[in-house]
């Protein structure tokens, strides 16, 4: 043996080494690793007590949480789920299923396909049918209230990866098919009248005829069909509203090498070493047809991830001038991605009345769960004053706290919570909303809201109240609420205290040009072909706007100074000293210049603020050369008493003086 | 704490071994004593005061025990050391079962439940008390001498590869190794490849299987379950079909081998690397002909204390009539299926055990002997097999219940592709469980676990270990934690 003892040394002490490598890279962290997808509750830190550990809880929680943070933890767990898949295409994700040729589900969208829904979530289909049922009976009233006002509500249930492709399922153990959550809601729904599309059918017929696949095989979500499914959509709206709205010219389907964003969102869960070879991917190309008399209606989206599918694909600038998306009852996306703010901030009532159309939809597998109860929130908060609502709470939440063991029970915040739940499940709880028929009493709330509809309306209260806000340093929302109050108390308004100067008006005109008009379809269109470039051409489309108005307000045609205006905001917050010494700071880390570091991060946040009117660099560049210029004009105090003598002479705003003199710099600097 | 677990692996396991190979030799004891403790509180922090005092009381009296002349007193000092291991055993394991018997029989006969307030198991309970009554009656029985050393005792009773799930050490084995033992790097190397074997089994052979046998029966420990969820597991005992309840039932049996032979591994490995050379647990059961040699072989060092400290006091085969033979026989088994757990399934398993020990020495032994050598290992695994129904399902009319099925013949059709992950587990696991049936897989099995490796042997052995060790801390986290089922006994 002495002879090996050396090799012998070596082999332990590496093994010594490889048995430490978890507690080098935990502390130290010398690698990085793609970290694993899929969202998991966070093991909580713990915290050594006594009482603690002699209850076992602090030992738990250590487990728990070396569990989830050792050294190595990702590539570990992501070299075992490749081998489980490699040797038996099973996987430890409970939520997702590995069927055959590779396709993957979500285990509810099997599950309710095979009927057996109600065995895993633990509630009977007895239960489901009068959930539904009772969610159908708020939907037909809800619908009665809002059309009152001229809302229009839509539901929709969406299809189900199994049902459209089930021809790719293993076999599973088979429950009670006799009950689909999706075609009795459709039942009822069409029994009350409501609009409802059940589109798994619809689909499934699709799925015979088109050449592409309506879902990817790696993804939960529907691909193509997405833009099948928002057309019948916008169809739908046109019928119910009786507006022409933006058509959809679906053009013949043209190969994908790389998607914008991965679409895979069941592989990303396996979590597995290496991507899966996927099918070869097909996209719709998509023109919007529109003219003078299409409208652009605006939109509130409920609903699941599905909706994100849509909006890669369709731009909904084209059909909506404002849509905003609720995602379950947790994110609120107003207008954009980027502007998101909890769900449980928003007022619902608001919501529900100053949009056009309220589009809800849910996917087949989530009818069989109790919570994300919107046809009960929506029809006590339509009906039921604030005060009524929270006296009823508290009646409610008391009953139960009385009900449990105080000392077994005494979390009150979960009773309260329950108790709401409970009402929204069941509005009938309240007197008022008793019954088949449509109850009678309204939130007093909605006056208000109304009124101020009427007022965001009206472009020039709009602007007048919008500027206040601004000058005064308000909260918009504050001071529209504000002003309704007091048209309905007639008070004295708000408009009439404010001063608005050109220059403000025309900066709101400019804006509102760019949010509303760059998308015009047909001018839009045209320009895309000729630049072949889209931010070009929505530069293009506010270029031209802006020109219009020129010739109506003798404006100066400089568009590109106007939106160094909209950057004047954010280069005034940099101008501040703290900043500027960070941007010193950044430039020398950086080695380039601090205006060159300046004019980066103005691009940058003007980009990221402005995600969909990204510019283009050149456009940019010019846009901040001119923005440079005046502020140095400014600051010259002889060229601004040459300027405002010239503004008193021509009796013209004063923008469109400063705006002919950089023009003239700019052209004399360039010869 | 469980060897199976990141805490173990990946801090406690470490650490451990980086400070026990820095000290001196003459410190190495004491900080394994510490560890040990560690590894226990870690577990088991409300428990720990017991068996320190329970141990330190032993010591004592044993040594007492042993200078005393008195045939009486030492016979009665041997006692009382006897009766604080097993009460406490009794106590801690048997408290609650004998209760509920007790307010079961009185609410039969109408009378009042006697309050008692459930009292929870010391995980290892059943092994250390074991160990420490070998001590005691080997010192008695003037096999060896008491240690001189409290800290020296402390350590064969709580030494953490063996402190929870054995195997049973008897002090005799171990005590020169306590005083004086050698860990050279093959040992070191040796015991981490058994170790890594055992994890092996343990994680990607018994986890995998045990996962979908829980899912068939529901868990292995009735006590935890509500009366719906009881419920719950009666329908689907009450509706499963032969195919599936064969396949659970086959799939437990091969669980229960690799669950506990993993662990055993792991702490024969653990014990090879610190120098200690601890008892085989297990040969390959499943291989046996009959079913007297099944026990000879699965959980030996468990046999070994049953013959030694109950079946011989009790007489063994030197009896007069064969009635009492046969009866100390079953009677052995009975106790030891109660060592099992506190529920008359264990009870019914041990009776069971014993019936056909007996019907071995009557019998069985010969007709296997005519079936020839494959029928019979196989008849004699299909009696295991069913025998164990009772050991896996928690209630006997459950039990009962599933074993009609596995009768009912309303076999289902068997699908490879519905859960390829648990067929192959369960062939390997068959594989390996039969392998040793050939010669040359004995000869395979004495050069991985008994020979000394040469220096490729060791660098196979190397690299085989840490990719396993790898993939085995990959499965773990991703498949979830699952303690070991003989945890419980």
């Amino acid at each position: 043996m002495k002879k090996n003892s050396g090799i012998l040394l070596i082999l332990f002490c590496m093994t010594a080494v490889l048995l430490f490598a978890p507690l080098i890279q935990q502390n130290l962290k010398p690698f990085t690793f793609k970290k694993l997808s899929g969202y998991l509750e966070p093991a909580p830190k713990p915290s050594f007590s006594y009482e603690a550990y002699k209850t076992g809880k602090y030992q738990h929680l250590a487990e728990g949480f070396l569990k989830e943070n050792f050294g190595f933890h990702d590539p570990l767990i992501r070299i075992y789920n490749q081998c489980t898949y490699d040797l038996f295409k099973t996987t430890s994700n409970k939520d997702v299923a590995i069927e055959k040729d590779g396709w993957l589900y979500h285990t509810e969208s099997i599950r309710h396909y095979f009927g057996t829904m109600g065995s895993i979530s633990g509630i009977s289909n007895q239960q489901v049918h009068d959930n539904l049922a009772n969610q159908a009976l708020c939907l037909y009233k809800t619908n009665a209230i809002l059309q009152e006002y001229g809302i229009h509500l839509l539901t929709f249930t969406l299809p189900t990866k199994s049902f459209v492709y089930p021809e790719h399922l293993r076999k599973h153990p088979i429950g009670d098919t006799t009950f689909n959550a999706a075609t009795f809601l459709e039942k009822q729904l069409a029994l009350y009248g409501v609009p409802h599309i059940n589109m798994t059918p619809w689909f499934q017929q699709m799925q015979d005829t088109c050449p592409i696949s309506l879902f990817y095989s790696k993804d939960s979500h529907w691909a193509s069909g997405a833009v099948f499914a928002m057309d019948s959509v916008l169809r739908y709206m046109e019928r119910l509203s009786g507006q022409q709205l933006t058509q959809l010219q679906i053009g013949t389907p043209y190969p994908v090498y790389k998607l914008t964003r991965h679409e895979a969102d069941l592989e990303d869960l396996l979590n597995l070493a290496r991507p899966l070879k996927h099918e070869p991917l097909y996209e719709y190309p998509i023109h919007y047809l529109s003219n003078k008399y299409t409208q652009r209606p605006t939109v509130w989206f409920l609903g699941t991830s599905f909706y994100w599918r849509i909006t890669r694909r369709i731009n909904f600038d084209a059909l909506f001038s404002s849509r905003d998306f609720l995602y379950y009852t947790s994110i609120y996306y107003t207008n954009r991605e980027q502007d998101y703010q909890p769900g449980y901030h928003i007022d619902l009532l608001h919501e529900l009345l100053t949009h056009d159309f309220v589009v809800l939809f849910k996917d087949g597998p989530q009818l069989y769960h109790q919570g994300a109860l919107f046809p009960g929130k929506f029809l006590i908060n339509l009906c039921i004053s604030e005060e009524r609502q929270k006296e009823k709470i508290n009646f409610v939440a008391d009953s139960i706290i009385q009900a449990w063991d105080p000392q077994t029970y005494a979390d009150s915040i979960k009773c309260y919570s329950q108790a709401e739940f409970l009402l929204q499940q069941n509005p009938e709880m309240f007197e008022e909303l008793r019954g088949d028929s449509i109850p009678t009493c309204r939130n007093p709330r909605i006056e208000q809201i109304l009124v101020e509809k009427k007022i965001r309306a009206d472009r020039t209260w709009r602007f007048l109240l919008t500027a206040k806000a601004n000058n005064d340093s308000l909260d918009v929302q504050k001071t529209f609420e504000k002003e309704a109050y007091n048209v309905l108390n007639n008070k004295e308004l708000l408009r009439n205290h404010t001063f608005f100067t050109t220059y403000d008006y025309f900066d709101l005109l400019v804006k509102e040009a760019l949010d509303d008009n760059c998308w015009h379809s047909d001018l839009c269109i045209t320009k895309s072909e000729q630049t072949r470039n889209v931010i070009n051409a929505i530069i293009e489309q506010a270029i031209d706007t802006v020109e219009k108005r020129i010739q109506q307000h003798a404006y100066d045609n400089d568009t590109l100074m106007m939106m160094a205006c909209a950057m004047d905001k954010i280069v005034k917050g940099f101008e501040k000293e703290p900043n500027l010494v960070a941007l010193r700071e950044k430039a020398v880390k950086k080695q380039i210049s601090l205006d060159k570091m300046f004019r980066d991060d103005v691009v940058w946040i003007f980009n990221t603020t402005n995600y969909d009117r990204r510019l283009h660099d050149d456009v940019l560049t010019q846009a901040f050369a001119n923005y440079r210029t005046e502020r140095k004009m400014r600051n010259q105090q002889q060229a601004m008493e040459s300027i405002m003598q010239k503004h008193q002479d021509l009796n013209m705003p004063l923008r469109i003086i400063l705006n002919r003199d950089i023009k003239w710099i700019q052209d004399h600097k360039q010869q | 704490m469980v060897f199976s677990s990141n805490v173990f692996l990946l801090y406690f396991m470490p650490v451990f071994f980086l400070v026990y190979f820095i000290l001196p030799k003459k410190a190495r004891n004491y900080f394994l004593l510490l560890a040990s403790l560690v590894f226990y509180a870690w577990g088991a922090p409300e428990f720990i005061i017991h068996l320190i005092v329970s141990v330190v009381a032993n010591f004592y009296l044993v040594r007492w025990m042993n200078k005393v002349e008195k045939p009486r007193l030492k016979k009665l000092l041997c006692g009382i050391s006897i009766a604080i291991s097993i009460g406490l055993l009794f106590y801690f394991k048997y408290g609650n079962f004998t209760m509920q018997n007790i307010n079961a029989v009185a609410s039969w006969f109408g009378g009042q439940p006697l309050q008692w307030t459930k009292i929870l198991l010391p995980i290892g309970i059943s092994f250390f008390s074991f160990q420490s009554v070998t001590y005691t009656l080997d010192t008695y029985r003037k096999v060896n001498e008491p240690m001189d050393k409290l800290s020296d005792y402390m350590l064969y009773i709580v030494m953490f590869p063996q402190l929870i799930a054995g195997p049973i050490v008897r002090y005799c084995d171990i005590a020169d190794q306590i005083r004086n033992r050698e860990s050279l790097y093959t040992d070191r190397l040796q015991g981490f490849y058994r170790f890594v074997i055992g994890l092996c089994k343990k994680v990607l052979i018994a986890d995998v299987i045990g996962f979908q046998v829980d899912a068939v029966l529901g868990p292995s420990n009735y006590d935890v379950l509500t009366t719906e969820q009881l419920a719950d597991i009666a329908t689907k005992i009450a509706t499963i079909d032969s195919t599936t309840a064969w396949i659970a039932i086959f799939a437990f049996t091969f669980q229960i081998y690799f669950d506990f032979a993993g662990y055993s591994d792991m702490a024969i490995g653990l014990g090879r690397m610190m120098g200690f050379r601890f008892p085989e647990n297990f040969d390959n059961p499943y291989v046996s002909t009959t079913i007297s040699e099944f026990w000879r072989r699965w959980h030996q060092t468990f046999s070994v204390f049953i013959k030694n400290y109950l079946y011989f006091p009790l007489g063994g085969s030197r009896v007069k009539t064969e009635a009492r033979k046969y009866f100390n026989l079953w009677f052995c088994f009975l106790l030891s299926g109660l060592w099992h757990g506190a529920a008359w399934n264990f009870v019914v398993y041990g009776a069971l055990q014993g019936i056909f020990i007996c019907a071995d020495k009557l019998f069985l032994k010969k007709f296997n002997e005519r079936l020839g050598r494959i029928p019979s290992v196989f008849f004699t695994f299909l009696i295991i097999v069913l025998t164990r129904c009772f050991f896996r399902i928690e209630r006997i009319d459950l039990s009962w219940m599933f074993i009609k099925r596995l009768f009912a013949f309303d076999f289902a059709p068997f699908h490879f592709g519905d859960n390829p992950h648990l067929y192959v587990t369960m062939l390997v696991a068959a594989f390996f469980s039969f392998f040793t049936l050939s010669k040359f897989g004995l000869r395979v099995q004495d050069k991985v676990y008994f020979t000394d490796y040469g220096k490729r042997g060791h660098i196979i052995a190397f690299v085989v270990s840490i990719l396993a060790f790898v993939f085995c801390l990959g499965a773990l986290n991703a498949s979830g934690f699952s303690p070991f089922i003989y945890f419980r006994f």
